[in-house]
């Protein structure tokens, strides 16, 4: 029950990052999405998923720099013709890579996923409202909804 | 369960990352399909060390990690660049 949760918590916070119109909620919602996935491997006892967690704070502390830097003027130019090349190259180039590697790395996998006693983890049947950090992440989120729907209906 | 839960995750990161980097040629559109990239690796990876029962004992993060990060960086950088000499045609906001 708790784990088609997490998946619908999941599904619909992409949904609003890919819908949102503003990069600074994109962003939000991408964050959100991350740490959904950060809870759901520090449930399956995943040991490195603090790992996970840094690189995923310190790429979109990166992302938010950028994007409020831009929104300054202070780069802004005259509009002209379109950046087509480096803009959109790099991504593409860098998940390439990355696929390469998962592709090396998927090379010998069997396919043993109907198979039952090959996992040692079992179904999880743990109690999310006794986490002290879960219930403040709730905390903190809902007063930020807060203020901002307060904000909103002034306006 | 949380076999399932786990391979439908990396099907919808996988399928949203391939979304914001190829259908919307926008800036923060491809900086949140890297990130989304590099939890489908990291998603992956953790796939393959259940099913191998190995360890990589955190490397293959790290240096996929380093791999988005300098990229980020450097995607960065670049666009800076390039609106400093030509200009900016599509508005951030």
């Amino acid at each position: 029950m708790i784990t088609m949760l997490i998946v619908l918590a999941f599904i619909v916070a992409n949904i609003a990052m890919v819908i949102s119109n503003k990069s600074s909620f994109k962003i939000l919602f991408s964050f959100l999405t991350s740490l959904i996935v950060f809870i759901f491997l520090n449930n399956i006892k995943y040991e490195y998923s603090d790992l996970y967690i840094t690189f995923v704070i310190f790429m979109n502390f990166i992302f938010l720099g950028y994007v409020k830097f831009s929104q300054t003027g202070r780069v802004r130019v005259l509009p002209s013709s379109r950046n087509r090349m480096t803009n959109n190259l790099i991504p593409i180039v860098s998940t390439l890579i990355s696929t390469l590697v998962v592709v090396i790395l998927l090379n010998n996998v069997s396919d043993e996923i109907l198979e039952r006693d090959i996992l040692s983890m079992k179904e999880s049947a743990f109690n999310y409202f006794q986490d002290f950090n879960i219930m403040f992440v709730t905390g903190v989120t809902i007063t930020i909804l807060f203020f901002y729907i307060v904000k909103r209906v002034k306006e | 369960m949380t076999y399932i839960l786990l391979i439908s995750l990396i099907f919808i990161t996988s399928a949203v990352s391939i979304y914001m980097m190829f259908a919307r040629q926008n800036a923060v559109d491809s900086f949140v399909g890297l990130s989304h990239m590099f939890t489908l690796f990291v998603l992956v990876s953790h796939y393959i060390e259940l099913i191998e029962k190995i360890s990589f004992e955190g490397s293959l993060i790290i240096i996929f990690g380093v791999v988005f990060v300098v990229t980020a960086l450097s995607i960065s950088i670049i666009r800076f660049k390039q609106y400093q000499s030509s200009g900016n045609s599509n508005i951030e906001g």
